[in-house]
């Protein structure tokens, strides 16, 4: 058996394994080990595993997972959630569909100093919710709006799945970072965008809430600002090169400790913070192991290389594969989480569109581009069905609404996305400017 | 992609309590060594503007405390049943089947944290016998390696306490 032949049956071996319940990290080891022993022998394997899982957590630049997941436990202790729904509510709750829109903008703030989608999706959900049903919004464009606002968690840096992302296709974190923001801040736009299509057609469906003066707007807009203190120092300040990313997370994460005590966390809740951080730190980290062991597995294969040379060999539209690319990664949502896509397909995908001739982008740029691309599209798993787990959370959070009314109401946002990652593919420049300008 | 929720009713394992307590213990202190870099490496910044002098180290420090926080915080997750699995075929699976097929799951973690812990100790012996250490503060490098090592073998133990408790489940009347 080739490499290749190899290579491609122990990818089957893995999908049938995840079907049968083995968690991610485990099936992607277990399948890593065999096809290595296979093709090498035990010896250079036992030899290295000695240094493999030591190696593969200590990194320096990997020292931001934790960091910011701890942040991100943070802001959500110290109330930083109800400050924002405050604020946006108060600017722009009076208008039809509003209250709707204030909480997706909130999600937006809140994805800027927290880099996961689940987090922002609860918190803001426990927050927002309530006030939108209180305010006779109808349930399915309540829970679809907060359910869509909690992926601006992953979508807005700084982000768990961009920096996993960074390292995988060894990339600058802060270019990313740095890419991700306008696309981000469209995916927010967008998603209001789509609040105020679906409140003209069903006018019954988001009242306009209440007109606040602008002396109590300036009050709650008060209590937002350290929220973008703290995100601009963290983004801006890895981006402009006076932090490394690690030193940006170490700051903000004390910033928001800071934060959050003055508002109330205690050791009770800091307990709490340390444990939540401990077992989301240990579900990734775990599954980047596994992904390592089936990556020194896949390179030795050579499957990735031969694959890449076989798309090319197609003389397909270049566009045409990359769109196909994505569409996979939407189908692939249904089964798995947003970052095992990630660690199973870049380094798959990546050499194939690396070779692509893409608007003439040269493999900088477009590892870059693609790396927001693939965030854009596994973050849409989070709102499909069968497993959307922002759906799941947010529903949860509303007992009387039946989960396919949330599933329904999630639809008009599906919408927004699609569209948005069209306009993206065909637009680099928008994920490209502010990283060419920085520069 | 479910994760399989303990809190739904899983019966604890054969040492329930102690793998728990040593679980909770290895978490608190991998968040201890985080609280910790997050304020060495704000010192360190601090030292770099205001006196020109960081932290000697910082770096090369993160790394290691990468690396045991995050090892420590392994047999936490297992024993919560937090590593991600895909749900999507088994979703309406009788529960005994979903138990059982979890209980083959756990199997697997821990043996791959018996394996790991079982290679990292050797690994171990190697660094020490090499002498390394790091760059800067040349602190031996094994050192790290040995609660790292320690994470793995509690990550093997409480995978393996957990799959005895949901083959009991899968082999009890009823779930």
């Amino acid at each position: 058996m080739s490499g290749v032949e190899l290579g491609a049956l122990m990818f089957g071996v893995l999908v049938l394994l995840l079907l049968a319940r083995v968690p991610i990290g485990a099936a992607m080891f277990g399948v890593g080990v065999a096809g290595y022993v296979w093709l090498a022998g035990w010896l250079p394997l036992a030899s290295h595993l000695k240094n493999a899982a030591f190696g593969r957590f200590a990194v320096y630049d990997l020292s931001v997972v934790p960091l910011f997941l701890l942040m991100g436990n943070f802001a959500t202790h110290g109330g930083l959630s109800r400050a924002l729904f405050g604020a946006a509510a108060g600017l722009i709750g009076h208008f039809r569909g509003g209250m709707a829109m204030a909480g997706i903008g909130a999600c937006a703030g809140f994805g800027a100093i927290c880099g996961s989608s689940l987090a922002t999706a609860a918190t803001m959900g426990q927050v927002a919710l309530p006030e939108l049903r209180r305010h006779g919004y109808s349930p399915r464009l309540a829970t679809g709006a907060l359910a869509a606002g909690g992926t601006l968690g992953i979508l807005i840096p700084p982000s768990v799945v961009l920096v996993i992302y960074a390292i995988l296709a060894q990339q600058n974190i802060g270019k990313l970072f740095a890419a991700a923001v306008v696309p981000g801040v469209l995916a927010a736009l967008g998603y209001m965008a789509a609040v105020a299509v679906y409140v003209r057609l069903h006018p019954g469906a988001g009242p306009a809430g209440p007109r606040l003066a602008w002396r109590q707007r300036l009050r709650e807009l008060r209590g937002v600002w350290p929220v973008l203190a703290i995100f601009l120092t963290v983004v801006g300040g890895i981006y402009g090169g006076v932090f490394t990313p690690t030193e940006a997370a170490s700051v903000g994460t004390l910033a928001t400790a800071l934060l959050a005590w003055s508002r109330g966390m205690r050791r009770r809740q800091f307990v709490q913070c340390l444990l939540s951080t401990a077992e989301s730190t240990a579900m990734i980290f775990f599954i980047l192991l596994g992904a390592d062991l089936l990556n020194v597995f896949l390179a030795l294969s050579q499957l990735p290389a031969e694959l890449a040379a076989w798309v090319q060999g197609l003389g397909a539209q270049p566009l045409a594969v990359l769109f196909a690319i994505l569409l996979l990664y939407v189908l692939l949502g249904c089964l798995m989480d947003a970052l095992s896509m990630i660690l199973l397909t870049v380094p798959i995908f990546l050499p194939i569109v690396l070779g692509l001739d893409l608007f003439g982008l040269e493999a900088t740029e477009k590892a870059i581009w693609f790396g927001v691309l693939a965030l854009m599209v596994v973050e849409i798993g989070l709102i499909t069905p069968p497993v959307g787990m922002n759906v799941y959370i947010i529903n949860s959070l509303a007992r009387d609404v039946p989960m396919a009314e949330t599933f329904r109401g999630v639809a008009p946002f599906l919408i927004a996305d699609a569209l948005r990652i069209v306009v993206l593919v065909l637009f680099p420049v928008l994920s490209l400017a502010l990283v060419r300008w920085m520069q | 992609m479910l994760l399989d929720d303990p809190r739904a009713g899983a019966p604890p394992g054969p040492l329930g309590r102690i793998v728990q307590a040593l679980a909770v213990a290895f978490a608190l202190a991998g968040g201890a060594v985080l609280v910790a870099m997050t304020l060495a490496t704000s010192a360190s910044i601090l030292g770099r503007w205001l006196f020109s002098r960081p932290l000697p180290g910082d770096y090369e420090l993160a790394q290691l405390g990468t690396a045991v926080a995050v090892a420590a915080f392994l047999p936490y997750c297992a024993l919560r049943g937090g590593h991600v699995l895909v749900d999507f075929l088994t979703a309406r699976a009788p529960a005994r089947l979903r138990a059982a097929l979890d209980a083959l799951g756990n199997l697997a973690i821990a043996a791959i944290g018996f394996l790991v812990a079982w290679r990292l100790s050797v690994g171990l012996a190697d660094l020490r016998a090499a002498g390394e250490t790091t760059m800067v503060l040349a602190i031996p490098t094994w050192w790290a390696y040995v609660p790292v090592a320690a994470s793995f073998a509690l990550l093997g133990v409480a995978a393996l306490d957990r799959a005895v408790a949901m083959l009991r489940r899968a082999l009890g009347a009823g779930a």
